[in-house]
């Protein structure tokens, strides 16, 4: 019998690996695929190299007045270096400095204690799913019979692409038309909510849409009746939003857990998101079962996923009963400005009567004037009890930064004033933070560069 | 990219059922109560509507 088998070979998956080597456990890793899953090979990496690319031509283009924009696929060949050297150097060769034993294959619960990968069949103490995610695709009248992309597809394109319609409107499709937009192509959005990001508040989706506008994307938003069709090479999209036309169709409407690995036969069942229910240490209904990384289907992000893997083996193995806390796990979209947030929205929080929200424009910043952001805005909800830190929702530059920040105030339950009595470096964005703790006391428009 | 667009059919006005204020639906907060939709400029106005408000005044 193995001690451990990990389903799964990316960011979750790893950080089983490596939590069972320091835990003293060889693990049967089995996965399929490129090694890496989705983050190194289809997902944080590629899109934040070539999102790199975009923001680059585009400062250049704001600087010195110019048309020049980057080579297409010069771009994507890059982007194809980078995607290489980061996988060989993050996954293929941190294999080899650990004691595991890498089964490649596809693999599907025989029963309640074994998976079976082909004709071979691993019996187990404990197993982690740590399986990921694939896009996500909703019924679209027409859809069916046209060559649509998905987020995949549009990081590998095959040639030049002069003009794409992507469907959706959070994180995806905001980086995706981010980097078309950047790298020449004429792009527009069509969203079904009546906002763009609907699980930030409305005063930033708002931001959003202006942010993109920006770069000369289109947005159409509460779009109803969707059909799509092929026509003379060119793909139509139609709706209450009117028609449009172009060369490409990006389906950027989300992820869902991979969850087809014969979960009935091991007794183990859904959530109400379609992925793995667990309790708050990553259990599965399977008391022998873990689960990991966006299988869970909650939150997909890879950093949580890299915890989860590491805090489901641990508590799989021993006492210590790790739980995540969620109200501290940051989330960013890299388009630039950034959106980010951490915690508790106003919109979570309508009913709490002791909740006040700071909000601070980017441009009272000394940084971000210097840098000439015009938008830009954090905004902190705090607990009037107590002046705990409720939840921090940032756009600015650098947002990845000021949100990481923020996810270390969240986790160590700080208030508002832990952030003003806290020294930061004059001028950076991240002062931002303090500056919306400052506005509890005053008019943040009456204090100096350095309060 | 050649666009057909129809006029006046992306966003509809609404006003905030607590202060007045003319917002679009792009912009407003949404609070479902007993299952039908209201709407309202900020988290204020929403909190002051259901009762639960900090007595802060609406800084839109």
């Amino acid at each position: 019998m193995e001690k451990l088998v990990i389903i799964g070979y990316g960011a979750a998956g790893f950080a089983a690996m490596i939590k069972a080597n320091e835990l003293g456990i060889k693990p049967i890793l089995i996965g399929k695929g490129s090694l890496g899953g989705t983050c190194v090979n289809v997902g944080c990496i590629p899109s934040k190299k070539l999102l790199s690319i975009s923001h680059f031509y585009r400062e250049l283009r704001k600087r010195i007045n110019s048309n020049q924009f980057p080579d297409f696929m010069a771009a994507f060949s890059e982007k194809d270096e980078v995607v290489g050297t980061l996988r060989k150097k993050k996954y293929e060769d941190i294999l080899n400095s650990y004691d595991v034993k890498l089964v490649q294959g596809e693999a599907k619960f025989k029963d309640r204690k074994s998976v079976k990968v082909g004709n071979d069949i691993y019996d187990f103490e404990r197993c982690i799913i740590a399986t990921g995610s694939r896009p996500n695709i909703p019924e679209i009248e027409g859809l069916e019979k046209i060559d649509f992309w998905t987020s995949d597809r549009a990081l590998s394109p095959d040639k030049k692409v002069e003009s794409l319609t992507i469907i959706g409107g959070r994180a995806l499709a905001l980086e995706f038309s981010d980097i078309y937009s950047g790298l020449g192509a004429e792009v527009s959005i069509i969203q079904r909510s009546p906002r763009l990001i609907p699980e930030y508040d409305p005063e930033f989706s708002v931001m959003a849409r202006k942010i993109i506008e920006s770069y000369g994307v289109k947005v159409f938003l509460n779009s109803k009746n969707i059909k799509v069709q092929k026509k003379n090479d060119k793909l139509i999209v139609s709706g209450n939003f009117g028609i449009i036309e172009s060369e490409r169709l990006l389906m950027a409407t989300g992820r869902k857990p991979n969850v087809e690995i014969g979960l009935e036969n091991a007794q183990i069942e859904l959530n109400e998101r379609g992925g793995i229910k667990t309790d708050e240490e990553l259990r599965t209904t399977n008391p022998s079962v873990f689960a990991a990384g966006d299988v869970i289907g909650i939150k997909m992000l890879e950093p949580l996923a890299g915890r989860q893997g590491s805090i489901a083996v641990s508590n799989a193995f021993t006492e210590e009963k790790k739980k995540i806390n969620y109200d501290a796990v940051p989330e960013n979209i890299f388009i630039s400005p950034g959106i980010a947030k951490v915690g508790k929205t106003s919109s979570e929080l309508i009913g709490n009567m002791y909740v006040k929200s700071l909000k601070v424009p980017i441009d009272s910043l000394a940084r971000g004037y210097i840098e000439n952001e015009e938008i830009g805005l954090v905004k902190l909800n705090v607990d009037l009890r107590n002046l705990k830190i409720l939840g921090i929702q940032v756009i600015s530059e650098r947002s990845e930064e000021i949100i990481n920040e923020s996810a270390i105030l969240m986790n160590a339950g700080a208030t508002i004033n832990d952030l003003i009595d806290s020294n930061q470096i004059f001028p950076s964005f991240s002062e931002v933070l303090r500056l919306a703790a400052l506005s509890y006391y005053g008019d943040v428009n009456k204090m100096s560069c350095c309060v | 990219m050649n666009f057909i667009i129809k006029k006046n059919e992306e966003v509809s006005n609404l006003k905030c059922e607590y202060c007045g204020k003319e917002i679009t639906l792009e912009e407003s907060y949404e609070v479902k109560i007993e299952g039908k939709a209201h709407y309202f400029c900020c988290d204020h106005c929403a909190n002051e509507f259901i009762g639960s408000g900090n007595n802060h005044a609406c800084s839109c």
